[in-house]
């Protein structure tokens, strides 16, 4: 069929790129863009770090500088309640609805909920968008007392924004290894060892009791006995996907929408992608959620492509930032396995880089501070050649051009 | 920190000397120390000259990956086309300026009173 339609709930880094892809791949179309905030779409990975230290309006963040070419119809403020995929209609909270002949399922997550008594207090935060990080902006500058639940990248980057602004920081977290599914084991704990060279307490294998207060929250209770005094409480225990539009249709749901390489879904006119999306593994086996600007942007592409029945672009090897302190840290591929790691510098200095090899081939990187070795490891980690140590090792290579020079 | 307001090279007001043209090799860039910085590539079709920090963040981009007439901020790969300044790839969302080059006598010279801002948003649609 021919398709004159689209809808894409969800009006944020996926769906935009999305957008922008089909436009570019001659889709002349309409595009009905979704979004449940006021604002056009945005990126969101300021709202841990320069949001909270700065005063930063909205269209410093816009995903883009102008709308208009893109001819989007764009829908703001608005939530998608059903799905009638046999009337193709979408149908909103307001009573709106559209037609589509293809609908993509762009709709992120949201914050995990603590489950401890007292997270509703005044004082408890999380950071899912720009209006959550004005809203934590505004006290956190205050605040003398700062407890952070969660070790995972967002828990460290605003422990790190909170030092910045001069507050004792606790990081609190069942997890024993902070960002371990990120930056597995051994790079978790070196980022761990920064934080703490930077004052911040990692308080590590314990759980909330519950929060204290009575409008206000004044204290963090853990499980262990101990009473943390808190003034400002942020919580990062990771997301929930989106997953209620998927369900009402009977799409296949596990830990988020199931999709194939291309983000199809189990119903040939419905796609997922972004943050939502469940798919398979880029190499090996499983189906993973990747949360990354990298992953949003680039499945958002290979989506649109997948809507119009065009070829898809090929995929890149999963990439991953966070900006903590003065560290720039940067990972691809796999860097779980410790088998053999080959290193470009010293790991107790401001900027290093580590290749994890596998059978002589590069699986995976590491690097604060030295992006361009990390990008360079992706080139060669999709050549999939095999790699001297000796090259890994020394800083005068240059590695995306030897993955250049090994196509 | 050399002036623009005076003719030093010769060319004209605004006009300074970054370096020759050997000490540029293809794809990479040369920062000339002016305040805000801005960087030389030599690229398969000569000398361009643009802005040298991403718009997106402090970061460099002299110091990022150039390649096929296009340069990649390191810090969190922002791309940006040479020639022109556009955004090319996220997460920057605005366009660097571009400066006039030219080359005498093997010397490649920028001009820094033309700072040309980027009308064009996007290459992206």
């Amino acid at each position: 069929m021919t398709v004159s339609s689209i809808a894409i709930v969800g009006a944020s880094l996926t769906g935009t790129r999305a957008a922008e892809a089909l436009r570019s791949q001659g889709y002349d179309g309409a595009i009905h863009l979704i979004g449940g905030e006021s604002h056009e779409p945005y990126e969101r990975p300021p709202l841990s770090k320069r949001v909270l230290l700065e005063s930063t309006a909205h269209a410093d963040l816009a995903l883009r500088q102008e709308w208009d070419s893109l001819a989007l119809d764009l829908i703001t403020d608005e939530h998608v309640v059903e799905l009638d995929t046999p009337g193709r209609r979408v149908v909103m909270q307001s009573g709106r609805e559209v037609i589509a002949d293809r609908v993509l399922l762009a709709t992120g997550g949201a914050a995990r909920d603590l489950q401890a008594p007292g997270e509703r207090l005044t004082g408890v935060h999380s950071v899912r968008d720009l209006e959550d990080a004005h809203a934590l902006r505004a006290e956190l500058h205050a605040a003398e007392n700062v407890v952070i639940i969660g070790n995972g990248f967002i828990g460290l980057e605003v422990a790190a924004s909170a030092r910045a602004c001069g507050a004792n920081v606790t990081v609190v977290s069942l997890t024993r290894i902070p960002m371990e599914r990120s930056l597995g084991a051994r790079w978790g704990t070196l980022i761990g060892r920064r934080h703490e060279r930077e004052g911040v307490v990692m308080r590590t294998g314990v759980g909330i009791a519950e929060l204290h207060g009575t409008s206000r929250v004044t204290a963090v209770a853990l499980d262990d006995g101990t009473v943390l005094p808190a003034d400002l409480v942020i919580v990062g225990v990771g997301m929930t996907p989106r997953t209620e539009l998927a369900e009402q249709i009977g799409l296949t749901v596990a830990g988020g929408i199931v999709v194939d390489a291309l983000g199809a879904t189990s119903n040939p006119a419905i796609f997922a992608a972004g943050d939502v999306a469940v798919q398979p593994a880029w190499r090996g086996e499983g189906l993973v959620r990747y949360e990354s600007f990298h992953n949003a942007e680039q499945q958002g592409a290979a989506v649109a492509a997948a809507m119009l029945g065009c070829p898809a672009p090929v995929r890149e090897v999963p990439w991953f930032w966070s900006d903590q302190f003065d560290m720039n840290i940067q990972v691809t591929g796999e860097v779980q396995s410790e088998a053999e790691i080959i290193l470009r510098g010293d790991p107790d200095s401001d900027a290093f880089s580590a290749f994890h090899v596998s059978d002589g081939r590069l699986v995976g990187a590491f690097a604060i501070n030295q992006g361009r070795d990390v990008r360079g490891a992706m080139s060669l980690i999709a050549a999939d050649v095999a790699v001297s140590t000796e090259a890994l090792a020394d800083p005068s290579v240059d590695l995306r051009r030897l993955a250049r020079s090994s196509r | 920190m050399t002036s623009i307001d005076t003719d030093e090279t010769g060319l004209g007001p605004g006009w300074v000397r970054a370096c020759p043209t050997s000490d540029i090799d293809i794809d990479t860039a040369f920062i000339v120390d002016v305040k805000p910085p801005v960087a030389v590539y030599h690229i398969e079709d000569g000398f361009y000259a643009t802005d040298d920090t991403c718009s997106h963040a402090e970061s460099s981009l002299a110091d990022g990956y150039i390649e096929e007439g296009w340069v990649e901020c390191e810090l969190h790969y922002a791309k940006f086309n040479i020639k022109t300044g556009a955004v090319m790839a996220p997460p920057a969302n605005r366009p660097i300026g571009t400066y006039p080059v030219q080359i005498v006598d093997d010397i490649v010279y920028v001009d820094l009173s033309e700072h040309r801002g980027c009308a064009i948003a996007a290459l992206r649609p």
